[in-house]
């Protein structure tokens, strides 16, 4: 289980996360939306490791990042919005780097295959990244985020830039790993994804939680659309 | 003519890293870059008064022959050289393979008027470092002689037109070796070898030069500029502009440069799509199975990946393996040829009976100079979010970037020290010494170099030349690496050497020990905080 609790981080004076709290339990896919400059990256890197926070915790099994980032990064994968990778490094190269640090063994071997067969991207291994258009690079992202088996993904817009076919993979990829009890935490601005494959929900608005819950208690009878454009004219918590 | 001005001042604002310090005056974060601010005036203001001094010196000689118009076109020679190599290694990124092409081509403006504006780009940085140099110069001229109004007008009208010719020099270099590269499979090896050729090539070109029997300063000045008439016409035109206030000249000077300048601006204009393609060409495989892999442990993978990272930019190896380089050419040479023709081929009387006795120190020198890790934090760049992502120790992301910089210099400390062993005959304490002292100084200089690019980090490059050769880490690094190993050879004494080294290793050794503590506590915070 994740647990975010009083999340505060700011750049100067500025307050781009405010106290936010919400808790991602096992097996959840849970979807975090907001408009554009809402905190959802900067939220998202706290919860990684990738940029420091002022105050609050990010807890993984009850163990803080902050005190053991090391022990709670084992168990995370990440991608971000913009998948910058080592240019100067083949796909192959890239998986082999991600697979040693994990300390992952010869089984890599199968993993690799597996998802690289699934997001057609084997043929290109060998070549290096600089060559790879954006969702090339998203794809080897994501491959390289599965093969880790994770307990925790953290994916920020992972749909943008994938072909239709990468973008159904990942669907199922991110259900199959949820029944396994998975947490899957992703930030996005496609709302009908959201509405389908999440069973929760975060809308963050100016650094602050303004909904949180069960997808199905939010919604009720409306769709995501239609909350998620009443909660940008209410005032924020 | 809008749109050029807009993309100039755009391209302007980004190269020199202006809109910075217009972000710290919106954030009111402006107290941040004022050290920034400070450190570029002092060392302006260093290599200005450095320069007028030095100039100063040698119009006193030149004054002797009645030959001080020389002094102006003697920095104008060195200038333009200074100007073609840095252009060589800026092409790349600034006029071809530059990243806001997919954006600027898909605009409504002329093809011509966005090549045009990377070119004016090009030109007016080049025309900025020559400010550095010239200004300086000009000044002992005109407070060393009595000059006319004349001069005054021919040295500031032919200024503007002095960097054009090496810039489109640099270019074409520059786009030749990065061309030639492209051709072979292990492209970036292929770069690194065609760059030292160049090096060679230039390195060859100058001792020609210098082995012009020149007498003294005055004369060499002379025999300078003779050479240079023979291979840069430019050379006498000017020397015809600033000696003769000669017009007719200074209208050809004007007109050769803009001629060279407008024609390979036109050319490139003409072929860019067909150059730009082959230049970001890479070699593509579709036939790749995931078979056998080498499992490796987390630190070696971080080691592995920083070695790829290195050999990966030809411009990186070439600006820090120089020292390894240069040391073992040197100690080559001493052994094929003999200490006499050394001596004879560096100009350098006693050159080899200097060497021999300081050794160590003069080891520790290239060391110093041979520093890779002053540049590893800013090289990380957009891709930093994997290594502050991943499940491993800052520790270990450390010593991998430090261990790249000791395979650098540790070998070649242990092949030089061998060569001098068979040159001359080396106690077993003499040795020892000639062994551990520089390998001493190698990591001081890796870990200083590393701590050093943690407080001044540079991540929002776009052309790995600013990190490499430009930014304040590097500088820094060098600067203090040449003062730690070169100070401790003047104050050598004749009686017993050997102690003195020891004493300096072990001042050395302390020093280095507390950069590796503050390394590992601060250095680690603050890599957690980029």
């Amino acid at each position: 289980m994740i647990e975010i609790k009083n999340l505060t981080k700011r750049y100067g004076k500025k307050t781009v996360l405010d106290n936010l709290s919400f808790e991602i339990k096992n097996g959840d896919i849970f979807a975090f939306v907001g408009h554009n400059g809402a905190g959802k990256t900067t939220c998202i890197k706290a919860m990684t490791d990738v940029i420091a926070f002022d105050s609050g915790d990010i807890l993984y099994d009850k163990v803080s990042i902050k005190d053991k980032p090391i022990e709670c990064k084992k168990k995370i994968a990440y991608i971000p919005d913009n998948p910058d990778l080592y240019e100067f490094l083949k796909g192959i190269d890239y998986l082999n780097f991600i697979a040693d640090v994990y300390e992952i063994g010869e089984e890599r071997i199968d993993a690799i295959n597996k998802y690289s067969d699934a997001f057609e991207l084997t043929s290109s291994l060998a070549n290096p990244i600089s060559s790879y258009s954006h969702g090339m690079k998203q794809k080897l992202a994501i491959i390289s985020a599965l093969i880790r088996n994770p307990k925790y993904l953290i994916l920020d817009e992972p749909f943008v830039g994938l072909d239709p076919l990468a973008n159904k993979k990942l669907k199922d990829y991110m259900k199959k790993l949820a029944k396994e009890g998975t947490s899957i935490f992703f930030s996005t601005h496609i709302l009908e994804v959201a509405e389908k494959l999440c069973n929760k929900l975060a809308i963050i608005k100016n650094g602050k939680l303004i909904v949180a819950g069960d997808m199905a208690k939010v919604l009720k009878d409306k769709s995501l659309e239609d909350i998620f454009m009443e909660t940008r004219d209410e005032k924020s918590n | 003519m809008r749109n050029l001005i807009n993309l100039v001042k755009i391209n302007l604002l980004t190269f020199f890293d202006i809109y910075k310090l217009f972000q710290a005056k919106e954030n009111k974060e402006f107290k941040k870059v004022i050290p920034y601010i400070l450190l570029y005036i002092y060392i302006f203001g260093v290599l200005t008064v450095s320069i007028y001094y030095a100039s100063s010196f040698a119009l006193d000689g030149l004054k002797t022959l009645g030959l001080e118009h020389l002094l102006l076109v003697v920095m104008m020679v060195f200038t333009s050289i200074y100007l073609v190599f840095t252009t060589v290694f800026k092409v790349n990124k600034t006029l071809f393979g530059a990243k806001d092409y997919s954006i600027l081509f898909s605009l409504p403006i002329e093809k011509n008027t966005i090549i045009t504006s990377k070119f004016i780009v090009l030109y007016l940085a080049n025309l900025i470092f020559m400010l550095i140099f010239m200004i300086p110069t000009y000044l002992a001229y005109i407070l060393g002689t009595t000059t006319s109004y004349m001069f005054h007008i021919m040295f500031f009208v032919s200024f503007l037109f002095i960097p054009l010719i090496p810039t489109v020099v640099g270019c074409i270099i520059g786009s030749l070796l990065t061309a030639l590269s492209a051709r072979f499979k292990y492209k970036n090896f292929a770069n690194i070898i065609f760059s030292l050729l160049l090096f060679v090539v230039v390195y060859y070109f100058t001792y020609n030069m210098q082995n012009l029997n020149a007498l003294d300063l005055a004369n060499l000045s002379q025999s300078i500029v003779n050479k240079f008439n023979s291979i840069y016409p430019v050379t006498k035109l000017y020397t015809n502009i600033i000696g003769n206030y000669d017009l007719f000249s200074l209208i050809i000077f004007i007109f050769l440069s803009l001629f060279i300048f407008v024609i390979f601006k036109n050319i490139i204009v003409k072929y860019f799509a067909n150059i730009n393609n082959k230049l970001s060409g890479v070699t593509i495989n579709n036939k790749y199975i995931v078979k056998n892999i080498k499992l490796k442990s987390p630190l070696m993978s971080l080691y592995q990946k920083e070695i790829k990272r290195y050999i990966s930019s030809a411009l990186y190896v070439l600006n820090t393996a120089i020292g390894s380089i240069l040391l073992l050419a040197t100690l080559i040479l001493l052994a094929v040829l003999g200490s006499d023709t050394l001596d004879a081929f560096i100009q350098m009387p006693n050159f080899s009976q200097y060497l021999m006795t300081s050794a160590p120190l003069v080891f520790a020198v290239f060391t110093s100079l041979s520093c890779t890790t002053h540049s590893s934090i800013s090289l990380e760049g957009k891709n930093l979010w994997i290594l502050k992502s991943l499940p491993v120790n800052i520790k270990n992301i450390f010593i991998a970037k430090i261990m790249v910089n000791l395979t650098i210099i540790l070998p070649t400390i242990l092949i030089a020290s061998l060569i001098l062993m068979f040159i001359i005959k080396l106690s077993i304490l003499n040795f020892l010494v000639l062994l551990i002292l520089p390998t001493i100084y190698a990591f001081f200089i890796a870990g200083f170099g590393l701590l050093i690019n943690l407080f001044f980090p540079l991540l929002d490059w776009v052309n790995e030349v600013k990190v490499i050769k430009q930014s304040m880490a590097s500088f820094l690094t060098i600067i203090t690496g040449l003062i730690v190993s070169v100070v401790p050879i003047f104050i050598i004494p004749d009686i017993n050497p050997n102690k003195y080294f020891i004493l300096t290793g072990t001042i050395m050794l302390i020093i280095t020990s507390v950069i590796y503590k503050v390394l590992f506590t601060k250095g680690v915070r603050i890599f957690k905080s980029l």
